[in-house]
């Protein structure tokens, strides 16, 4: 009789298991309409840059060069497929673990980050891009508090402190660098997912007023809040009045008065695009990036932005919907997080244009030419809508509530 | 699933807030559309003006006097020099280097040395260096900073990334490989140069062999630029040295405006307003020294230098603004304004409708916020104004009284203001009273007297601030260090340096953006260089203008009609106040959402610019409204450089101003002119050659339908040395054809029509004898009218004009009523405007230049005066209580002649258009004028005539003439003046007027000619009989009888 040898081991070692697999996948129940919708708003956002970038060679300024917006698409878009390939269990079983890389990203952004308009927020990366741990640390969060939340169904007070501190601290690292806009993207995402875990809406609701009387006391004491935070708010509260924003329009508020006059400018129909008054003096900030809104808003006026906009909130909407029927309790806060993080950047970012809540850096995910963001965005893209479409059991006490 | 259950209520909310930002979203972009739209084409608007030509001036051929000619002037644009030529690079960058302004001259001196410093720097350098480290170059080494940011050290750093670019003069590829390099090499040690040198395949050596080169050809281009910058004061042009020296004192100039912008910006007041002590002690001025470079030095000396700009400013700005807004009110509102004005002046921020609405004063109003303090400094008199318009005790005084003129007298007492330290003026009544007697005679407050006294309120007030400003600043110093002696300097608190950080950037390039004047007129070779070099030349710019130019020009340079013609001028302060309203409404019309393009073109048309040209005299400031072009204005928006069809430019064409041609004959003109200047002393021993020598007088050619031929006046130059003897006016240039500018009587050239209106009027017998007796006192005449030495006997009329006896119309004049010789005169014209200025319209009298003196001195009182028989005898004598301007003899003698009275007429067309002639008949009968008529021919004709002999008969001229002549005493040559004509007869002489008025050719008048000599000690039969006749032997004079223009009028 023939001894059946063991198999060769190729390795000496033991390989761990693959967290990535395509295989999980169910296709055909995969939202494919949020990516359709993802894909439309991409293509927009890709359209307008290259009208700007057009702009600027024309105009001979050294700006926007379209060239380098699609490479960073080009080269953070697999992201989207990293996220689909993403397995569930390993993303909750490593989620402290991803947490804790983020955040080791923030904890030594001051030691080896790069300055810009005083702020450092950026580390250096080979090949010229930038990466901003900020926007990547949200994504941790997410999957940091779907973690928590995966057991802690909030029913006593004690079951604040962990979500409550996993968010804090990551907040608290941004906020030094300083970037409040963003440390303050984090609350929303935060707050969303603490609902959707089962916190009373009551309690949320005490939780916001609270912050909103720390908020206004240190406004009012001037305590913990930098000049320039201060003389944002004042600008801010001056601003609401056409004719209070443009006599400001040479000071303080520069970048919001540019902001409305693009806005404005639009219009009902728009001046079309690459026409706007932004493109052609280039003079508003950041048009590429955080205040993309206003160039959308300028250039496609107030009919087709509101469809934008209209189409835009169907996308989170679509995304809170996949998530509701996950049956996984993490996937689910993690999808539903997941959306969150767009709803909160959309919100921020177009209130902000709007003259709606003082000014701040927040980037409007699929149009924002950011690298980091755009890596965010397409791997949070690819986590909604794989965790969505996994066929995973999931064993835990909500999978059994019908 | 309780967590499933929790999607659709955040999915509800999340579309609320869709619903609130949608609305926002409407709101701006739909209800405010129309402002945020002006917002927007106000950004990409870009305008210029066209500036417009002012019409020529032609002579009645058409030939040109006077036209605009295109010309070119160069600025100096501070921010463009500063960051475009290696001058200013070198200099600004090394000052970015050392903190310290470094001057541009110490710049001069090391430009390839230091430019290569910066260049051999590498990116990780500056890293380094903008995180706080050392960095080293060959002359310099700056330690590490313990604080970067207060070091400014980013900003620091980029800033000498830009002059390292600067120097090398990076393509695209060049930038590219230092973009790389900057984020790939953050710790590599290859300079900018060796970057740039790589990637253009050569050797960083090579690269810096050429950067010298550039450079050092920089003093050759620039000292070739100096010796063009010529100016009629340096007309060699300048050195090198001279031209860097005015070029850093523009820098200097616009750093201080900029320094003074930004300390305002912080403390809402300009740093001039306090004092020197105070602005050095209490203020901490570090900040302005890091924006602008400076070092404690340079800081010190603008500091020093702020108070006594400011009180300069005060003097020839603030004060004369004031005095000129308040002089376009009416009435009592001038009071009202100037207390008004003075209360804006010391507004916090903007100014009060009115005075009363003033409630707390700048700088004062300040003070407690100005400095982060431990506590709210308090000083005596804090709570007391500090000044009077502040005062409860003033402002109720100002009620009660309701006169706003004792107001302001009252804020003069209350401020302690005095002029020339008089303790007389300090009491409010006497203020109010002068201040009525300033507005009196100077309605504009234009005068000294009104801005002395303005100034000695500013004055005093300013004490008073400055007192209570210092008192303040002492109690912050007393507060921030209690105790400590000399506490200071003090922060300013750090929201109002936030705020003048943040308007920083705009603020700096747009001060040093504006240009400033270098050459007004350049020549060719400038401007070409210039512009063939733009490269080269970076900072100085080619823009065009235009100036007034005279073509017409006598033998020795002689302005044809100069005085006659006037000047231009920029616009006044007083103009350009009046447009105040209209500036701020372009200014701000893009927040007007009724103002359309064509309405802000048509308003930057009008407005007046301060190098536009107004007509401030003479012919050229009469018809300034038609001389005067209305500027163009263009205005694009966007790209259309880039595509045409893009193109929304509203174009409003600039109007040049429409010609003007003349009645005036340039040869005339000139043969007059050459006359009066040169006239050629006679063979007649009794003449007066001190005159001859020292010629002031007129000459006037009408035709006989009022077109003015000639108006020529001497002497045409300021500051002639005076003649000895006579008065001033030999050193004054004046227009005296239109003007008395002395006691100007007619002399025996009104006898004519005196003559007149008696043979019509009063029934004068032409026969009748009128008789001329010796006196007792040696002397002949009739009563005490004298005439000539020897007496004349027995006269008829036409005797009496050709020997022009004083002792004839003596008696004519005593069968005068004083009413008749009012109404004589009057109707020849004498006493009204001789209709030179013409225009009708609702400016005319606004208008100004060819102004006249028209009026009979005292002729309220004249009625009565001349009740007296002796003012009646010298009046009709041309004596006494009658003056004429020798306009006024030629328009009266053309009445005289052709029986209508014409108004004169000094331009021919406007625009192509006609100029109406207008005159009006003469009721007096032709029998009367042809008596007369036929005896002034006989003055030239007859032995025995007054002119009979003196070269003026038909054999002598090729034409005949007819005149009367005239001599009017004026008072006695004084004895110590000597001179031969004393000396000759040994008798006291008269200075005189002396005239002659007549036509030519008598049988058929073309032209009426009147002369006048001022201050001449002879008669006019010895001396304007001579200057006529050489007038009217000139060339011009005979080529113009010979010629068919003018039409010939019948008698």
């Amino acid at each position: 009789m023939r001894e059946i040898a063991p198999p060769r081991r190729l390795l000496p070692f033991t390989l761990p298991r693959i967290p990535l697999s395509l295989r999980g996948l169910r296709w055909f129940e995969m939202d494919w309409h949020v990516l359709a919708i993802a894909a439309a708003l991409l293509a927009l956002g890709v359209t307008l840059v290259r009208a700007m970038a057009q702009a600027d060679q024309a105009m001979e300024r050294d700006g926007i060069v379209f060239g380098n917006h699609l490479t960073k698409v080009a080269v953070t878009l697999p992201a989207l497929v990293l996220g689909l390939a993403l397995r569930p269990r390993w993303l909750r079983r490593r989620a402290w673990a991803i947490y804790a890389m983020f955040l080791s990203l923030l904890l030594v952004l001051p030691f080896i980050g790069s300055d810009h308009n005083g702020a450092r927020r950026w580390i250096k990366m080979p090949g010229g891009f930038d990466l901003q741990p900020s926007e990547l640390a949200k994504i941790g969060l997410i999957l940091a508090l779907a973690r928590v939340l995966y057991r802690n169904r909030l029913e006593r007070l004690r079951d604040w402190g962990p979500p409550l501190a996993a968010a804090l601290v990551p907040m608290a690292l941004v906020a030094r660098e300083p970037d409040l806009g963003t440390a303050m993207s984090f609350v929303p995402i935060t707050l969303g997912m603490l609902y959707l875990a089962g916190a009373k809406p009551k309690v949320i609701l005490r939780f916001l007023a609270g912050a909103a009387v720390i908020g206004v006391l240190a406004w009012q004491l001037q305590f913990g809040v930098q000049g320039y935070q201060l003389q944002r708010l004042e600008t801010w509260l001056h601003s609401f009045r056409a004719v209070d924003l443009i006599a400001e329009r040479n000071g303080a508020a520069f970048h919001s008065y540019h902001a409305r006059v693009a806005i404005g400018n639009g219009g009902l129909f728009g001046t079309g695009i690459g026409e706007g008054v932004a493109n052609r003096t280039g003079i508003l900030p950041e048009r590429d990036c955080d205040s993309v809104f206003a160039v959308i808003a300028e250039e496609l006026g107030w009919v087709l932005t509101a469809g934008v906009m209209c189409l835009y909130m169907l996308m989170i909407a679509l995304l809170l919907g996949s998530a509701s029927g996950i049956r996984d309790r993490f996937s689910r806060l993690a999808a539903g997080g997941i959306a969150m993080y767009f709803a909160a950047h959309f919100v921020i970012n177009v209130s902000v244009n709007l003259g709606l809540i003082p000014m701040t850096g927040i980037t409007l995910p699929l149009f924002s030419t950011g690298g980091s963001s755009l890596l965010t965005t397409f791997l949070a893209l690819g986590l909604a809508t794989g965790l969505a479409a996994r066929s995973e059991p999931a064993l835990d006490k909500d999978a059994f509530q019908a | 699933m309780v967590a499933e259950r929790r999607f659709g209520p955040l999915i509800a909310v999340l579309l609320c807030v869709l619903g609130v930002l949608l609305l926002r979203l409407f709101h701006v972009q739909v209800l405010e559309h129309e402002v945020w739209a002006g917002e927007a084409a106000a950004l990409v608007r870009s305008s210029r003006l066209l500036p417009s030509h002012r019409g020529k001036i032609l002579d009645r051929e058409g030939r040109v006097l006077v036209e605009d000619e295109d010309v070119w002037r160069v600025d100096l644009v501070y921010r463009d020099f500063r960051r475009g030529h290696p001058l200013g690079l070198v200099a600004h960058s090394r000052s970015t280097l050392e903190m310290r302004a470094v001057p541009l001259p110490e710049a001069l001196s090391h430009l390839e040395a230091w430019a290569k410093e910066i260049v051999q720097l590498s990116p990780a350098d500056l890293d380094r260096f903008a995180k706080g480290g050392a960095l080293a170059t060959a002359t310099l080494s700056i330690p590490a900073a313990e604080n970067p940011v207060r070091d400014a050290r980013a900003s620091r750093a980029s800033d000498l990334r830009f002059y390292a670019a600067a120097f090398l003069d990076l393509g695209k590829q060049d930038r590219e490989a230092i973009g790389r390099a900057e984020k790939q090499e953050p710790r590599s040690a290859r300079s900018y140069a060796e970057i740039v040198a790589a990637e253009r395949s050569t050797t960083s050596s090579a690269l810096l062999a050429d950067l010298e080169g550039r450079l050092s050809k920089q003093r050759e281009t620039l000292s070739q630029l100096a010796g063009l910058l010529s100016t009629p004061e340096r007309p060699g042009g300048e050195s090198l040295d001279s031209l860097v020296a005015g070029l850093e004192a523009a820098r200097e100039r616009f750093e201080d405006t900029a320094a003074d912008e930004l300390f305002e910006e912080a403390t809402r007041f300009s740093p001039g307003r306090i004092s020197s002590t105070s602005l050095a002690r209490a203020f901490e001025l570090g900040w302005i020294a890091h924006i602008l470079r400076w070092d404690p030095a340079r800081t010190r000396a603008w500091a020093a230098s702020r108070r006594a700009a400011f009180e300069r400013d005060l003097a020839e700005v603030f004060a004369p603004r004031i005095l000129a807004r308040a002089g376009l009110e009416d009435g009592d509102s001038v009071a009202e304004c100037l207390l008004d004005q003075i209360a804006a002046f010391y507004a916090r921020g903007a100014p009060p409708e009115s005075w009363r609405d003033l409630d707390e004063a700048c700088v004062l109003s300040e003070i407690a916020t100005l400095f982060d303090l431990p506590r709210r400094p308090h000083w005596e008199g804090e709570k007391r104004p500090a000044l009077p318009l502040l005062e409860r005790d003033f402002r109720e005084a100002a009620e009660k009284s309701r006169d706003p003129w004792l107001a302001l007298g009252t804020l003069a007492d209350m401020a302690g203001a005095s002029l020339d330290g008089s303790a007389a003026t300090r009491n409010a009544r006497v203020w109010a009273a002068r201040w009525r007697a300033i507005a009196k005679s100077d309605r504009h407050l234009e005068g000294k007297a009104a801005q002395e006294a303005l100034l000695a309120i500013l004055s005093a007030l300013e004490a008073r601030a400055l007192a209570a400003s210092d008192a303040g600043f002492e109690a912050c110093l007393a507060t921030a260090s209690p105790g400590v002696a000399l506490a200071g300097p003090l922060p300013v608190a750090h929201d109002r340096i936030d705020r003048a950080l943040q308007k920083e950037r705009f603020l700096l390039k747009d001060l040093s953006s504006r240009s400033a004047s270098l050459v007004p007129e350049a020549s060719y070779p400038l401007v070409h260089l210039i512009e063939r070099h733009a490269e080269v030349y970076r900072g100085f710019e080619v823009r065009p203008a235009t100036r007034r130019i005279v073509r017409a020009r006598g033998a020795d340079g002689l302005l044809v009609a100069g005085a006659l013609l006037g000047g231009v001028r920029g616009p006044s302060l007083r103009d350009l106040v009046a447009q105040e309203a209209d500036t701020r409404r372009l200014r701000t019309s893009s927040l007007g959402a009724a103002w359309d393009d064509e309405e802000i073109a048509d308003l930057a048309s009008r407005l007046v610019r301060t190098d536009d040209k107004t007509g401030s005299s003479g012919v050229e400031g009469y018809f300034d409204a038609e001389l005067r072009g209305r500027n163009g204005w263009f205005e694009t928006s966007g790209l259309e450089e880039l595509d045409e069809d893009r193109s929304h430019g509203v174009l409003k064409a600039a109007v040049d101003g429409k010609d003007l041609r003349l009645t005036l004959d340039r040869d005339l003109q000139l043969a007059a002119q050459e006359t009066l200047a040169h006239p050629a002393p006679p063979a007649d021993e009794a003449t007066d050659r001190v005159w001859f020598q020292n010629p002031v007088g007129a000459i006037v050619l009408i035709t006989p339908d009022g077109e003015v031929l000639a108006a020529a006046s001497e002497p045409t130059r300021d500051g002639e040395p005076p003649a000895p003897g006579r008065d001033l006016e030999r050193t004054h240039a004046r227009e005296r054809t239109l003007k008395r500018p002395t006691f100007n009587p007619p002399g025996s050239v009104f006898k004519p029509f005196v003559a007149a209106y008696a043979l019509d009027r009063l029934g004068l017998d032409p026969g009748e004898l009128l008789s001329c007796q010796p006196l007792g006192d040696g002397g002949s005449g009739y009563k005490s009218m004298h005439c000539h030495a020897s007496p004349h006997g027995q006269s008829n009329l036409a005797r009496a004009l050709e020997v022009s006896c004083n002792a004839a119309f003596a008696q004519i004049g005593e069968r005068y009523a004083p009413e008749q010789l009012i109404e004589m005169a009057d109707l020849f014209g004498f006493g009204r405007p001789t209709g030179i200025r013409h225009l009708s319209g609702g400016d005319r009298e606004r208008r100004a230049g060819l102004s006249e003196d028209y009026k009979l001195a005292g002729a309220e009182a004249l009625p009565r005066k001349l009740r007296e028989p002796a003012e009646r005898m010298r009046f009709a004598n041309g004596l006494g209580l009658i003056e004429a301007t020798p306009m006024q003899v030629a328009r009266a003698t053309a009445g005289l002649l052709t029986g209508r009275l014409p108004d004169l007429r000094i331009a021919r067309e406007v625009g192509g258009e006609p100029v109406e002639k207008a005159a009006r008949d003469l009721p007096i009968s032709q029998r009367a004028r042809e008596i007369v008529c036929r005896a002034l021919e006989a003055v030239v004709k007859e032995p025995g005539g007054t002119a009979y002999g003196k070269g003026l008969d038909r054999a002598s001229l090729g034409f005949s003439f007819a005149c009367k002549t005239g001599s009017a005493d004026k008072r006695p040559l004084a004895p110590e003046a000597g001179g031969s004509d004393v000396a000759v007869r040994g008798q006291l002489k008269m200075l005189k007027q002396t005239w002659i008025a007549g036509w030519f050719p008598v049988e058929a008048p073309k032209a009426i000619l009147v002369v006048m000599l001022h201050d001449v000690s002879e008669t006019s039969n010895h001396t304007s009989v001579y200057v006529a006749a050489q007038f009217l032997r000139s060339p011009a004079v005979r080529k113009f009888v010979e010629g068919g223009e003018p039409g010939e009028v019948a008698r």
